[in-house]
């Protein structure tokens, strides 16, 4: 949730007017830069986490959680000790100042962290260095920026009679810098300038428009003195930045910390895509291609084992293949491979992301370059998934070259979804094929645990599935019709007639996983593990990847992972059984005449704090799993369920029923909000749907849910305040700081622990059902004494 | 420590094993026409011994391992029982810690004290294709490691020792599970620190009916009087053969700069011990030594050390496996010059200069070279 809109409407009250003092123009651009700079910054910053966190979009949630926790503080701190101050003009320009500072420090230390930590290049960050990490970086900043809020409406008091105009004013402002921000973020300043010149472009605006607040006449504390300590401040910022940028300070680190990033590795290039930060390595001539930490190519020599085992495997087993599609993972080896089969005709290649592919051309080897220059070969600039979907002819065979689905982004071509599609799309007798990680000299629980999810879900399409085991990588065949059972004699005959390894010897990294006995060992070894089907909105298998991951870095956690997959019918019965007690309890509660209000609104909030948070993340998760590309509009939909918050919380302010209906008006909201979160996953899956034939309007509808989302719980929450600020309330009852730190609460155990075990381990679907009971609880629960031992009729009509 | 051949029979009354025991009474009890009682109670006592994997009827083996001789003797036992001890001062490889893993201590390599962490067992079919066939070859990997490459691909294994503890007795069903399922060989990768335990698995598995050659899969950094107790008990030696420099050796596997040393000391000892490593009429090696090295980008003078003194100090025949699949793992991206993979250039450089030598017996990547 949003707080820092939040937890201000509640202080309406302890503002006082006080004379004019500053110009109105002035203090509007500061406080629409402040809403521009904390979106943009935040953006930044948890891009640059993304990366470090190999672009497992499941970490998102503890990096809101991070940034709402920094917030409220910083919100909090500055109200409770710092309103007091007699130069608040010079705070708010010192506390932007640091903002100003601390953005690009944090973004040269977020790519340091796995330098720091020691991790080699294809390995993840352990859980402790991603907490911690995220924490230090995030919290402080989002300290700062939560810090200005209060700061600045102690500024604008100064020139407005009614306080509340004076926050509804800064709410306003704010929001629309912080939709400028996205908007201007997605398309315009990400895709075209790098982190640091964005943070020192940020610097240089808010000098200048902290430096038309204290020029201002009337703001200075002794308008004799020209020079203002806050004029002097922010003269210095606006001067910083614009030196350090005539100095190209920003390229320098740009490029001076992607190179730390690197260690002793040579960076050649950097560049963020929609999708990722793409770097290329070089070493004697060698290219490592690397997207978010993870390799993609490597040139000029592929890793031949597995390229001509994935490559020669299906199209061997296939009698005559002629059209084949191949999704990621083709250039630099595999594609080459392909191609040496006589018989293909057509191979398409769709790339999601074109710097990727426009750097395989800028730094080419004589492969890729064959690749992409072979008539044959059909490259498109298209999400793999869709383009299958629109592909106009079937394909012989498909290959999915992705690795693990380590994130939701990769989990998309290994669900059952995906595998149906590719099922519509193979010819009769067609052959899909796809890998997985994991070595025979150790096959912990967690990697069997992965592979019979996948193997479970292609059987669960496929009538016909094979495994072929081998160092590395396992290669899984799967077909409509049953896979030849061809010996090696066979297969290597089939290659002779094809003319393939002509006057070389077959390989015996391929020849050996022919061996028939490799699949009765697979089977053996996956057999007892607990059947799972792996979906869109159900990554089953990521949760197993986070396990392997987990069991390297906290073995003691990864138990606890374990236990819970193997039992999650109990952890269902567990959750709707605790899910049906609450909504029980909440029907005892109503029976209780005598209690308190203050808890049931405390309840209510923190619940609705704990919905939005899953809303919230939901949207994200499933943006990813639709589309594949949340790395470029995290900014837009985050902005969005902002907005909507902020969008919210002004209309109930501005139409705030009479006091005696608004607990009504709080009420039905609550059950807006829990017809929402139950209604939820009809929403994402009708986009979902929508996505293949209209990505545009599909994307755009993401938009709009998220702010629909974000309005519905910013009015209740707005409203809420409202009811218990106004009027004047007895100090026994809950300040809108205890509201706002239950709505924090609840957003913040929503964010920490449903991306990483609920979504992954029930679905989506289900933790929001599970969440939008929650929800019917709360509402349930109400219908006694709102205020002051008064129940809601008498309230509504209060006897004479 | 000294090879334990004590006099088995030191008072001069005759021994008899279980085995034998169990022979001549059969054969008493045939001619006594109490055959079928005797097989009855056989089976049963079979039954009670036997775990799932190993109630099969174990096929026949053309081969006979070195290591029943010994058993039959008693001094595979022996010397599983002398290892053992020497766990309380621990020197079973160069490393040479000295620590008591009798008492729980680890040494560099890790290991958890006495305790055994084995991280796979199965029937491998990527082996070298003769110690495959038909069945594949027994594998089992131990975990943790005395060498610590930063190159290792089995890091989780080497480094970070994951893996599932075992008893000595479930090794043993362990390998009996092998055979019971075909495969040629046992087949024990890293066993160096694991050695006592292996040998008294062996033991008890050879009085199950394991009979199958055993294959010593070993980074190559052996200690000679280790080798010698191994003598009799191992049919392949089946090391690598990792640098021919100390200081690469140092640099890349954690100080281990006596490595090229001590390892051509192990070779010579493992060639006196099987000899050339040659395939029976079905193609299966099941003795002999064969060696393994992985050529490595921008150490290609040290893979040519290492073919030059093969050539010069071992038969020509021996088998040698250049193997030319390394890619960058672990913390290999961390050493620029490690980062790469191999070029072709790279390995027919070496694979010249040891066909040149008049090395005959080379397991080459030989698609590769004729692309």
């Amino acid at each position: 949730m949003p707080c820092r809109f939040h937890s201000n409407i509640g202080k309406i009250k302890k503002m006082k007017p006080r004379p004019r003092l500053l110009s109105v123009s002035a203090l509007d651009l500061g406080v629409l830069t402040q809403g521009f700079s904390g979106l943009t910054g935040q953006i930044l910053l948890v891009r640059e986490l993304l990366v470090a966190f190999e672009g497992n979009e499941l970490t998102l949630g503890w990096m809101i959680a991070q940034w709402l926790a920094g917030e409220a503080v910083g919100c909090l701190t500055a109200e409770s000790r710092w309103a007091r101050s007699r130069n608040p003009l010079l705070l708010f320009v010192a506390t932007t100042a640091s903002f100003c500072l601390l953005l690009p420090l944090t973004l040269f230390a977020a790519r340091w962290i796995r330098l720091g930590a020691g991790t080699p290049l294809g390995e993840t960050l352990s859980p402790a260095w991603i907490l911690g990490s995220s924490f230090l970086l995030v919290a402080p900043l989002a300290f700062l920026h939560g810090a200005l809020f209060p700061l600045a409406c102690h500024l604008a008091q100064r020139r407005m009679s009614e306080s509340s105009l004076t926050v509804g004013r800064v709410y306003v402002l704010e929001t629309a810098g912080t939709l400028l921000g996205a908007i201007l973020g997605i398309f315009f300043l990400v895709p075209h300038w790098n982190a640091f010149s964005i943070a020192l472009g940020l610097a240089i605006l808010n000098g200048l428009t902290c430096l038309g607040l204290a020029f201002a006449p009337h703001a200075r504390e002794n308008p004799r003195r020209i020079l203002s300590p806050a004029f002097t401040l922010a003269t210095l910022l606006t001067s910083a930045g614009m030196l350090m940028l005539f100095l190209r300070g920003d390229e320098f680190l740009h490029r001076d910390s992607l190179q730390k990033q690197w260690g002793n590795m040579r960076l050649v290039h950097a560049q963020p895509s929609r999708h990722a930060m793409v770097c290329v390595l070089e070493n004697q001539g060698h290219y490592t291609f690397v997207a978010n930490n993870q390799v993609v190519a490597m040139i000029p020599i592929p890793n031949r084992a597995e390229t001509e085992t994935l490559a020669h495997l299906p199209l061997l087993l296939h009698p005559s293949p002629r059209r084949l599609f191949v999704a990621g993972g083709g250039w630099g080896g595999l594609i080459h491979e392909l191609l040496s089969h006589p018989s293909i005709e057509h191979v398409d290649c769709p790339e999601l992301d074109s710097v990727l592919l426009k750097l395989l051309t800028a730094f080419p080897s004589p492969i890729t370059t064959a690749e992409m220059t072979d008539p044959r070969v059909r490259v498109v600039l298209m999400d793999p998934r869709r383009f299958l979907r629109l592909a106009p002819e079937p394909y012989d065979v498909i290959l999915i070259g992705f690795e693990d689905p380590t994130t939701l982004q990769l989990n998309r071509f290994f669900t059952y979804e995906f595998f149906s599609l590719v099922r519509r799309r193979l010819r009769p007798g067609g052959i899909v094929a796809l890998r997985m990680r994991g070595g025979l000299s150790f096959l912990p629980d967690e990697t069997k645990d992965l592979y019979h999810t996948l193997y479970h879900t292609l059987h669960a399409v496929f009538p016909h599935v094979r495994a072929f085991p081998g160092e590395g990588r396992t290669v899984l065949l799967a077909a409509e019709m049953p896979l030849p059972d061809l010996n090696t004699d066979q297969i290597l005959s089939r290659a002779a007639e094809r003319h393939l390894f002509e006057g070389t010897p077959v390989p015996w990294h391929l020849e050996q996983r022919l061996h028939p006995l490799w699949h009765e060992w697979f089977h053996q070894t996956i057999a007892d593990r607990p059947s799972r089907i792996n979906r869109d909105f159900h990554p089953i298998a990521v949760y197993h990847t986070m396990g392997r991951w987990l069991a390297i870095h906290a073995p003691s956690a990864a138990h606890l992972w374990r236990s819970l997959n193997l039992h999650v019918p109990g952890l269902r019965i567990f959750l709707w059984g605790g899910m049906a007690g609450i909504v029980a309890l909440a029907f005892a509660a109503r029976r209780r005449p005598s209690a308190p209000a203050s808890n049931t609104t405390l309840r209510t909030i923190g619940t609705t704090g704990a919905a939005a948070m899953a809303m919230d993340l939901a949207t994200l998760l499933a943006f990813q799993s639709t589309f594949g590309y949340i790395y470029g509009w995290m900014a837009g939909l985050l902005a969005a369920f902002m907005g909507g918050a902020a969008s919210g919380a002004e209309w109930s302010r501005r139409h705030l029923p009479s006091p005696p209906n608004r607990i009504t008006r709080l009420v039905v909201l609550d059950a807006s909000v829990a017809g929402m979160v139950l209604a939820f996953p009809l929403f994402l899956h009708g986009l979902s749907l929508l996505a293949p034939n209209a990505e545009t309007l599909a994307s755009l509808s993401f938009l709009l849910l998220a702010f629909l989302a974000g309005a519905i719980t910013g009015a209740q929450f707005s409203m809420a305040v409202a009811v218990w600020t106004s009027p004047p309330l007895p100090s026994h009852l809950p300040r809108s700081a205890s509201l706002y730190a239950a709505d924090l609460f609840g957003g913040w155990i929503t964010a920490a622990a449903v991306p990483i075990f609920l979504f992954p381990l029930l679905g989506i679907e289900q933790t929001l059902l599970a969440l939008g009971t929650l929800k019917v609880a709360s509402f349930v629960q109400w219908n006694h004494n709102p205020i002051q031992g008064k129940n809601i009729d008498e309230y509504r009509n209060p006897r004479p | 420590m000294n090879i334990a051949t004590p006099d088995p029979n030191p008072r001069g009354a005759p021994t008899l094993t279980r085995r034998q025991f169990l022979q001549q009474t059969g054969a008493l009890a045939l001619c006594t026409g109490l055959g079928r009682f005797f097989a009855a109670s056989v089976s049963r006592a079979a039954e009670s011994h036997a775990t799932p994997s190993s109630t099969a009827s174990p096929p026949t083996f053309p081969f006979k391992p070195a290591y029943l001789a010994l058993h039959e003797q008693g001094i595979l036992r022996l010397r599983a029982d002398t290892l053992w001890d020497s766990l309380a001062h621990c020197q079973l490889c160069p490393r040479q810690c000295g620590v008591n893993r009798l008492l729980g201590k680890q040494g560099f390599c890790r290991a958890p004290g006495a305790d055994l962490i084995v991280s796979s067992a199965l029937p491998h079919f990527g082996e070298e294709r003769p110690l495959v066939g038909k069945g594949g070859s027994g594998t089992i990997f131990f975990s943790h490691c005395n060498l610590r490459c930063v190159f290792c691909q089995n890091w989780e294994i080497s480094h970070l020792g994951r893996g599932t503890r075992r008893s000595i007795s479930e090794l043993a069903d362990l390998m009996l599970s092998l055979q019971t399922r075909g495969c040629h060989n046992i087949n024990l990768v890293t066993p160096t620190h694991y050695l006592p335990h292996i040998l008294k698995a062996l033991d008890l598995g050879v009085s199950r009916g394991l009979q199958l050659p055993i294959v010593y899969n070993t980074c190559g950094w052996e200690k000679i009087d280790l080798l010698k107790q191994l003598e009799g008990i191992v049919d392949i030696y089946l090391p690598d053969f990792k640098y021919g420099d100390g200081e690469t050796a140092a640099k890349y596997s954690a100080g281990a700069r006596s490595y090229p040393e001590i390892t051509k000391a192990a070779l010579l000892e493992m060639n006196r011990q099987v000899g050339i490593a040659q395939p029976h009429a079905d193609g299966l090696i099941r003795r002999g030594l064969i060696i393994r090295h992985l050529i490595m980008p921008n150490l290609i003078n040290d893979s040519i050390a290492i073919v030059e003194w093969i050539a010069a100090q071992l038969p020509l025949d021996t088998y040698l496996n250049l193997m030319s699949q390394y890619h960058p793992a672990y913390k290999a991206f961390d050493y620029p010059e490690l980062s790469r993979r191999l070029t072709l250039k790279e390995y027919e450089k070496v694979v010249a200069r040891a066909r040149e030598l008049g090395l005959r017996n080379l397991d080459l990547d030989r698609r590769w070279l004729t692309l």
